[in-house]
């Protein structure tokens, strides 16, 4: 499939930057082929695709979470390809799993106190949970319910929260409105931009909604067959007709 | 108030349970029977192995039906340090258990490759080999196993120094220090329940990808809670060694020494610290009881105690899951006391 032309932008000074990524499942089936892109300190950048385009994937190779066979990852201009994925979480760099993937049987409090735990003393973890606890009140209110009893909305804020206590640089979320009622997606990505106009936390957000996506994002990338087809600003992708057809259905 | 209330609770049960245990062997020790002292040591040990297998199995989540292997090398290297170099057994537990946690690493680190049940199948199999080595292995005297020689220690304090208890008190003085144990046991997995590590334990039972998602390292975390049970196991074995006065490969690596802790540990709770002992309380009495009044009439034999644990099992699996220590006791409590659960919700609750 031929991509549109793409528009330079430099990626000097990249928090994130992914080169010629290729990730492989088995004997040579590829996820990934040849997967560059990047995102800088303080942007919020969109991954789209359809399911089976590798978006998950992705998000797993900058987490640490799956091996890539060849291609660079740096994070804040060093190499971080061969670091664990604890040592990705030190220096910064979070996931928000799809399907949330709490600690069900352990408090809210607790869950989000785990978040801290690689990264954060004693001292800074009230502090933390403040921060959360203003971003998501409602988890304040649920703090010693267990996570299993929360509804979707509600678990989904838990996990946006958990990967916030590590105090990272750069936040991933993996579909984060996946099977939440329509007035609680709402509610987390008004959190999430708020927490970005707050804070510039750099994000980079997976999502099936595409047009909330863009709307929250100011670049975007689209996934197709584990390749990036096509990049730009939110603008031109939702001008772009690949995107107009394939994922607002115009 | 209603969290300090049941706190307090709580605490009284410890108390009671505490002082029950302690007093349980003092009458018994006038008539001069001591069969239910022993009776008392086997339910201590085993709860004290159910603690621990709690650590591996309902904390971390991985299920390990291998834990008597540790038990073996506890009991072995203390019997051996013992009986060639004259060692104390207290130091002799000590070194079993640093034994065990140190082989328990090393076996159990590329074991946590597996998950779900290929990881207990893999406890399985290291037990499996285990057998023959202890069966041939020639510096441990093989088959024959190790006898421990009585040294003949004076009064309470060389008995309990030499862990060698004779004559009238032998059965007494087994009761007491497996009772120390099982509340050391206990006081020292409180602490780990409450720290970080209990919690990154639960964390990858719950959710391995969510755990490592947060800077979690599993396998390393897996490999910790499986050496803290191999730890309990080992001072578990000494003890027995030392009781049973003889170290032997098919008394050590029996598979009772883990299928009793784990079924302690599935019908009082798993997870929950007390679960293995309220387990053990109910379930070693019904095999020793069976085996031992049955006798010899139409239903002695072996087994009868093992079709009864079978019916138990399933009653516990099928009704709750999770234990009887999961059974709302609190606000059973709350109505005999004859204050209305729902009223307090409404009152000054």
């Amino acid at each position: 499939m031929g991509a549109e032309p793409a528009p330079p932008v430099s990626r000097d000074g990249a928090l994130l930057d992914m080169r010629d990524v290729e990730v492989a499942y088995g004997a040579g089936v590829l996820a990934l082929q040849g997967v560059s892109l990047h995102v800088r300190p303080g942007e919020i950048v969109a991954l789209i695709g359809a399911n089976g385009a590798g978006k998950t994937t992705l998000l797993k190779t900058i987490a640490g979470l799956v091996a890539p066979r060849s291609g660079e990852i740096r994070f804040a201009g060093r190499p971080i390809g061969d670091l664990e994925a604890p040592d990705r979480v030190r220096l910064g760099v979070a996931l928000v799993p799809e399907g949330r993937r709490l600690f069900s049987r352990l408090t809210v409090a607790e869950n989000l106190t785990l978040g801290t735990f690689t990264n954060a003393e004693a001292a800074h973890r009230r502090e933390m949970l403040d921060r959360v606890y203003t971003l998501f009140p409602v988890l304040r209110e649920r703090a010693r319910q267990r996570a299993g009893t929360l509804s979707g909305g509600e678990g989904q804020m838990l996990a946006i929260a958990r990967a916030l206590m590590s105090r990272p640089r750069f936040l991933m979320l993996d579909e984060p409105s996946l099977g939440i009622m329509p007035r609680l997606v709402d509610a987390i990505l008004e959190a999430l931009a708020r927490l970005h106009r707050a804070e510039g936390l750099a994000m980079f957000l997976v999502e099936q909604n595409v047009p909330a996506a863009l709307e929250l994002a100011t670049r975007g990338y689209v996934l197709q067959t584990g390749r990036v087809v096509l990049e730009g600003t939110s603008r031109d992708l939702l001008g772009s007709e690949l995107v107009r057809k394939a994922y607002l259905g115009m | 108030m209603d969290g300090s209330s049941g706190r307090r609770r709580a605490r009284l049960a410890l108390a009671a349970g505490v002082l029950l245990g302690l007093a349980y062997p003092i009458p018994l020790q006038w008539s001069g029977y001591t069969y239910f002292h022993t009776v008392g040591f086997l339910v201590l040990i085993n709860a004290m192995l159910g603690v621990g297998w709690n650590v591996i199995g309902g904390w971390a989540g991985q299920f390990d039906f291998g834990p008597q292997v540790f038990f073996a090398i506890g009991a072995y290297t203390a019997a051996i340090l013992f009986v060639h170099v004259g060692l104390s057994p207290w130091l002799g537990m000590l070194a079993g258990v640093l034994a065990a946690m140190g082989i328990c690493a090393l076996v159990t680190y590329p074991l946590t490759r597996l998950r779900g049940h290929y990881f207990a199948i893999s406890t399985v199999a290291i037990w499996m080999i285990a057998q023959p080595i202890g069966a041939t292995w020639e510096f441990i005297n093989g088959s024959r196993g190790l006898f421990i020689p009585m040294q003949g220690a004076q009064g309470v304090l060389g008995a309990t120094a030499s862990l060698q208890f004779a004559g009238r008190t032998k059965a007494l003085g087994y009761y007491y220090v497996a009772f120390g144990l099982l509340g050391l046991t206990l006081w020292l997995l409180r602490l780990v329940e409450h720290s970080k590590l209990g919690f990154y334990f639960r964390a990858i039972r719950d959710d391995q990808e969510g755990a490592e998602g947060i800077g979690i390292d599993s396998r390393l975390y897996k490999v910790i809670a499986r050496s803290i049970t191999a730890a309990v196991f080992a001072a578990g074995g000494v003890l027995y060694g030392f009781w049973a006065l003889a170290v032997f490969p098919e008394q050590v690596l029996d598979l009772n020494w883990s299928t009793l802790p784990i079924m302690a540990t599935v019908v009082g709770g798993i997870g929950r610290l007390w679960g293995p002992v309220l387990g053990a309380v109910i379930l070693i009495p019904i095999s020793q009881i069976m085996s031992t009044t049955l006798g010899t009439g139409p239903l002695a034999g072996r087994g009868i105690d093992l079709i009864v644990y079978g019916v138990i099992i399933v009653l516990i699996a099928a009704l709750r899951p999770t234990g009887i220590l999961s059974l709302p006791w609190s606000r059973w409590a709350r109505r005999l006391a004859g204050r209305p659960a729902s009223g307090r919700l409404v009152g000054h609750g």
